[in-house]
């Protein structure tokens, strides 16, 4: 089972280029050498010594790619299945998310950038699991970049899925405020997203950057922030919503508060959204990737078991005929 | 000619000129129209539909919007949203969001909206009573705050199957 595991890493990891943990790494085995050895054919003082023994070691290779070939096969399929129905439920979703577009560009928008240093909060959405090719590591690395490049503001980070913690942790641990995990597990619905609003809420912030997989289509899937001042800042430039009438029966301030909550747990839902699509189209083709990379594995490793075959049998011809000869 | 042009108009298929007829109307009626996108997270009751007229529970009471109406932004309360489309009206019930109305085009974005005719009666009466005992029965302001909320909305129900 050890021996399937590493071996499903390695023909993962080869199409795209995903960060494991060292650990992982480090398992390269005598098995695994073999492997880069039969790659390069230069194996044969090897396989001479032992002669059985290694074609028996490339028939047990083979059998263990070809089932991981199986595996990440199956897993593309649920991909595509889960994308069919992510994709639906985000498309019937679009019309919510997109209504407050035209109100946001004339009042939230035009916010962007004042008084926004301070106190930041940074919510990265990922998935929840792995396996799903660049979409996190993506993620994280443009949060690392922000991190590492701006020195003034306070950062904190809020934590939406599982992965962006195992990304994240090594550099920025003291910044979490909040880990979500499991975000993912049920479909993406509405209720759920206002819970980690108010989640977000109880800190304190200037201003939300909202870091996500915007997915554009099935092969590709771009890493967007949205920037969203906080509550404070939005209170203290009430003016921009002057060309609004509001009707409430509460105070300014107050209607101001619940539109802003409103508003918040809309772009929250479009963003969770959109990384759930991105997931899995991501996941899909990274197994796609794998798959192929598995068979051709199984191709080159029956090319070398043929013809480990074959110079056994040569040798086994030599013997005999050279036997009966001295006879 | 001109009878040449109507005869080849009627020897086309009737869904191609229908099509283009109802496109012109919608040009000419545009101004006269309002823009509607009428949503719930998760599906959309109206997307860019265009009608004669809105009207929703806004906070401070029922309120119809008309193309041209003045920039607004209102918080809906549980109530009733009616859509005037040519003549016909569609009634729905929503529990809570905002409306929000530019010059362009009226978005009512609902958390949650049912075709009124889809409650059940029996079942509002039943949850307005379990409501009403949860707000007496509630040890602390949160859960009495949610009680009451309850009450409100299954009494907002309940008003909107009897009128």
């Amino acid at each position: 089972m050890a021996a399937i595991h590493r071996n499903f890493l390695n023909v993962v990891s080869k199409g795209r280029n995903i960060v494991y943990p060292r650990s992982m790494n480090r398992c390269r085995t005598a098995d695994q050498a073999l492997l880069v050895a039969t790659e390069n054919n230069s194996v044969s003082s090897r396989f001479d010594q032992v002669r059985y023994a290694s074609l028996k070691a490339v028939r047990s290779r083979m059998r263990s790619v070809a089932s991981i070939s199986k595996i990440t096969k199956a897993m593309k399929m649920v991909a595509a299945a889960k994308l069919r129905g992510v994709q639906a439920r985000q498309e019937s979703s679009k019309p919510f998310t997109a209504g407050l577009k035209s109100f946001l560009q004339s009042t939230f928008h035009e916010m962007e950038g004042k008084d926004t240093s301070g106190n930041n909060l940074i919510v990265a959405v990922t998935s929840d699991r792995g396996l799903c090719g660049g979409v996190n590591s993506n993620v994280v690395r443009e949060i690392r970049k922000v991190l590492h490049e701006d020195k003034n503001n306070q950062y904190a980070i809020v934590l939406c899925g599982d992965k962006g913690r195992d990304g994240l942790q090594r550099l920025y641990r003291n910044l979490f405020v909040v880990t979500i995990k499991d975000v993912f597990r049920a479909p993406v619905n509405f209720a759920q997203t206002c819970v980690i609003a108010e989640e977000i809420f109880k800190q304190k912030f200037d201003s939300v950057t909202i870091f996500y997989n915007h997915f554009k289509n099935a092969i590709s899937q771009i890493v967007t922030r949205k920037v969203i001042p906080g509550l404070d800042i939005v209170l203290k430039h009430a003016e921009t919503f002057d060309t609004y009438e509001f009707e409430s029966d509460m105070d300014s301030a107050q209607t101001l508060t619940d539109l802003y909550e409103f508003q918040f747990a809309v772009q929250l839902f479009d963003a969770l959204l959109e990384n759930a699509t991105s997931e899995q189209a991501a996941r899909m083709s990274a197994m796609d990737n794998a798959t192929r990379n598995a068979s051709e594995m199984y191709q080159k490793l029956t090319l070398t078991y043929n013809r480990q075959r074959q110079s056994v049998i040569t040798g086994e011809l030599i013997e005999i005929i050279s036997g009966a000869e001295a006879l | 000619m001109w009878r040449t042009t109507i005869v080849s108009l009627l020897r086309r298929k009737p869904s191609q000129w229908l099509l283009k007829r109802s496109f012109a109307d919608q040009v000419a009626q545009g101004s006269e129209k309002l823009k509607l996108g009428f949503a719930t997270p998760t599906h959309a009751l109206r997307k860019d539909a265009l009608v004669d007229m809105v009207v929703f529970p806004a906070a401070t009471g029922m309120m119809g919007v008309l193309p041209q109406h003045v920039p607004t932004v209102a918080q809906l309360k549980p109530g009733v949203v009616t859509v005037v489309e040519d003549g016909k009206e569609d009634k729905y019930f929503v529990s809570s969001g905002f409306a929000f109305v530019t010059k362009e085009r009226t978005d009512i974005l609902a958390v949650e909206a049912v075709r009124l005719e889809d409650l059940d009666k029996e079942a509002v009466q039943r949850g307005l009573s379990e409501c009403e005992s949860a707000v007496n029965s509630a040890s602390d302001p949160v859960s009495q705050a949610v009680a009451q909320i309850g009450v409100e909305v299954h009494s907002a129900m309940k008003s909107a199957l009897e009128n």
